[in-house]
């Protein structure tokens, strides 16, 4: 039982899996709650990355994007996660076995360690450095990084759902 | 109704749309472009419409929102309908017979409408707390929103 694809298996063969799987409703809601929960997180990261890159709200320190929309960007990406994790289960050997399902999650997780690097060091101190003109080049490395991760996880999750119905 | 399909058929008979109905790859592709042009459409309104509601950039004014995030607006705008076309083009006989498609159009064309007028006016004003303020900003999300779920329900209709 400890071979990941046999656990997927049972995943998507569980009673809950099967009738989110075989539902004419639950599962294109569920999909769409997905992508409009995507709009709103990835939507609000990718305005705080703008920031970071110098593109938006200039004249404003960092903080003042980063903490003002924190809790809306994580609400987002609750319910992102949430129906995200539900349709895994759905589909769960399916995206096991599927090669852009797995560049999918690498993707997410370097969006989510470049994050966590940012938000451990830099992030820190981000009153010293948040309101300069020009923002340290570790600033701005950060927002790349996101913007491309997070392109990415967009990019390999629409071409996963390609391959699933 | 019947011209109009006609015309729908023309428009899939179109060099552009054929090359994408033919490709393995271009659909796939323009509609990944597509959605991330969406994500910036809908995180940069997300962004002025909470403020109008009260939320989010509360330490900034409504016109300094408005005025920092239009540029991203407008590019998600440019890149969703160029984008769309080329979709359309490519399954547009599809299309027609498509509610969910008449659905997005028509809250397509209200969002862009909304956006134009009320949205531009409201936004430009330094009121802010009123019931029309909020109304707007929850008006827009609805509209935007509905666009974006009517997209995802062409797929499933």
């Amino acid at each position: 039982m400890t071979d990941p694809l046999r656990i997927c298996q049972w995943l998507q063969d569980s009673q809950f899996g099967t009738a989110l799987h075989e539902s004419t409703y639950m599962f294109p809601l569920i999909e769409t709650t997905h992508v409009l929960g995507l709009a709103v997180s990835v939507g609000l990261i990718l305005m705080t990355d703008l920031r970071l890159v110098g593109a938006f709200m200039r004249d404003q320190p960092v903080s003042e994007v980063t903490v003002q929309l924190k809790g809306w960007m994580w609400s987002g990406f609750a319910v992102m996660f949430a129906t995200g994790a539900l349709l895994f289960w759905s589909e769960a050997a399916k995206c096991y076995t599927s090669p852009t399902f797995r560049w999918k999650i690498v993707f997410l997780f370097l969006a989510g360690l470049n994050a966590m690097v940012f938000e451990t060091t830099l992030g820190r101190a981000i009153s010293s450095w948040g309101a300069l003109s020009v923002l340290p080049s570790r600033a701005k490395f950060a927002g790349w990084a996101s913007l491309i991760c997070w392109t990415g996880v967009i990019l390999f999750g629409r071409w996963t759902a390609y391959g699933m119905k | 109704m019947k011209a109009l399909a006609h015309l729908f058929r023309w428009f899939e008979a179109t060099a552009i749309g054929t090359a994408i109905r033919d490709s393995t790859y271009f659909f796939p592709s323009i509609e990944v472009v597509h959605l991330l042009g969406l994500v910036l459409l809908l995180g940069s309104l997300v962004v002025v419409d909470l403020r109008l509601l009260g939320f989010g950039l509360r330490r900034q004014s409504v016109p300094y929102v408005a005025k920092a995030v239009r540029p991203f607006t407008w590019i998600g705008i440019g890149v969703t309908l160029t984008t769309g076309t080329l979709l359309f083009l490519s399954e547009a006989t599809k299309c027609f017979g498509n509610p969910a498609f008449w659905f997005k159009m028509a809250f397509l064309t209200a969002a862009l409408l909304f956006h134009g007028t009320v949205h531009r006016i409201v936004t430009a004003s330094r009121g802010t707390g009123s019931l029309g303020v909020k109304l707007t900003g929850l008006v827009s999300l609805a509209l935007w929103f509905g666009v974006g779920l009517g997209g995802r329900a062409i797929g499933w209709v």
